[in-house]
């Protein structure tokens, strides 16, 4: 009935702009660089990867082990969960110049790597 | 041994702090805790099932269904968490419970549930990648479980802690811890979509890391609490302090009665 029109057009104006304004957002940038990180028998490979500062960038994180590593970094505000023999990816960033270290967290002690944005 | 020991106990910090806050809504509505095991059981189930199927779901969504999933659940939490919050200020106070015990069941139980299978697949995977490793396994197994038995603790001091509180600071304290808790649910939701590129991603508005560090014992406690991020997104923060004032204004609001009186001569029913 007409009460409900106004309120329900309007929840799907709000959205209908939302998702425009985000799209507007995320075709504006160019598409982000990539870069691929292997874990091998718990460690990274690279163990220092450097990117462009102020940009994202996409992680392509594949876990060669069998067993499962989770990649984690407080500095990136980023976790994941990479099962054995999957490819996982990860957007960090837009960056600050400076040093981000990752670890994987189910193997803290080799698994230890750093983000490098300059 | 030491690495098993907080991998599991920050998993289980979370989702302890949520159980109890829950045990303590249970007994502000007056239910009896009947409910408990079948959110128990069905939360453990569930972890267990998601981790058997996280590699698939992982690959959803062009490789987002992992972070979706994660997302999801924390904001059918959050939800539920707000639901209960608002109940505690009708019902306890103004014995004008919205919806009936089934409901106000069914709201604990899928709060609880979700919370347990959100941190326990975690658990399940991190263990479960150790079941090759014979060795490596009695050490991981002993260390996760006394990172549990620590986990359990807190949540075990929250609720008689809680309980402990004059009734009326109860009806208080519940609330807001509630209103956080679903707050830093809300945040993390929206960091795992910004991880998944769903949402726009930004430089961060502040760096508290001086202060309180992210890795620090207090910075991982707040983290279990509240979601405590040190470099938050601008994005990131205002969805954390919009759903705090949120839900405080609306557990608030809960409380005044028809006539636009607060009631504070309310029996809870404790």
């Amino acid at each position: 009935m007409a009460k409900n029109n106004p309120g329900r057009s309007g929840i799907i104006c709000f959205f209908g702009i939302l998702w425009l304004a985000m799209t507007a957002v995320s075709t504006a940038a160019a598409a982000p660089p990539v870069i691929e990180i292997e874990i091998r028998g718990h460690l990274f490979f690279p163990s220092e990867i450097k990117v462009p500062a102020d940009r994202k960038v996409k992680l392509k994180v594949h876990n060669a082990d069998p067993t499962p590593e989770e990649f984690e970094s407080y500095e990136l505000n980023r976790e994941k969960v990479i099962m054995g023999g999957q490819t996982a990816t990860i957007f960090i960033g837009p960056l600050r110049p400076g040093r981000y270290p990752f670890f994987g967290e189910f193997h803290p002690e080799t698994a230890q790597g750093v983000v490098i944005a300059e | 041994m030491l690495s098993a020991v907080i991998i599991i106990l920050r998993e289980a910090l979370e989702a302890s702090l949520i159980v109890s806050t829950l045990l303590v809504s249970s007994r502000i509505f007056g239910i009896s805790n009947r409910w408990t095991p079948w959110a128990l059981v069905s939360g453990v189930a569930g972890a267990a099932i998601t981790a058997l199927f996280l590699g698939t779901i992982s690959e959803w969504f062009e490789g987002a269904g992992q972070e979706l999933l994660n997302a999801a659940m924390l904001i059918l939490v959050t939800l539920l968490l707000t639901g209960i919050s608002f109940c505690i200020a009708r019902c306890a106070r103004r014995n004008k419970c919205p919806v009936g015990i089934r409901a106000m069941q069914a709201m604990l139980i899928g709060a609880m549930a979700t919370a347990i299978i959100r941190e326990g697949t975690e658990i399940v995977i991190y263990i479960y990648g150790f079941s090759y490793n014979g060795q490596m396994l009695v050490p991981v197994l002993l260390g996760g479980g006394i990172g549990l038995g620590i986990g359990i603790s807190v949540g075990v001091l929250v609720y008689y802690g809680l309980l402990g509180l004059p009734a009326r600071y109860i009806l208080i304290v519940t609330p807001v811890l509630i209103a956080l808790v679903a707050s830093g649910m809300a945040s993390e939701a929206v960091l795992y979509l910004i991880q998944a590129n769903w949402l726009p991603s930004q430089m961060p508005l502040w760096d508290t890391g001086g202060w309180i560090s992210e890795p620090s014992l207090l910075g991982q406690l707040l983290y279990a609490l509240i979601a405590y991020e040190a470099t938050p997104t601008p994005l990131q923060a205002g969805v954390h302090g919009f759903t705090l004032l949120l839900i405080l204004s609306l557990t608030a609001w809960g409380t005044i009665s028809k006539d636009g009186n607060h009631d504070k001569s309310g029996r809870p029913a404790l």
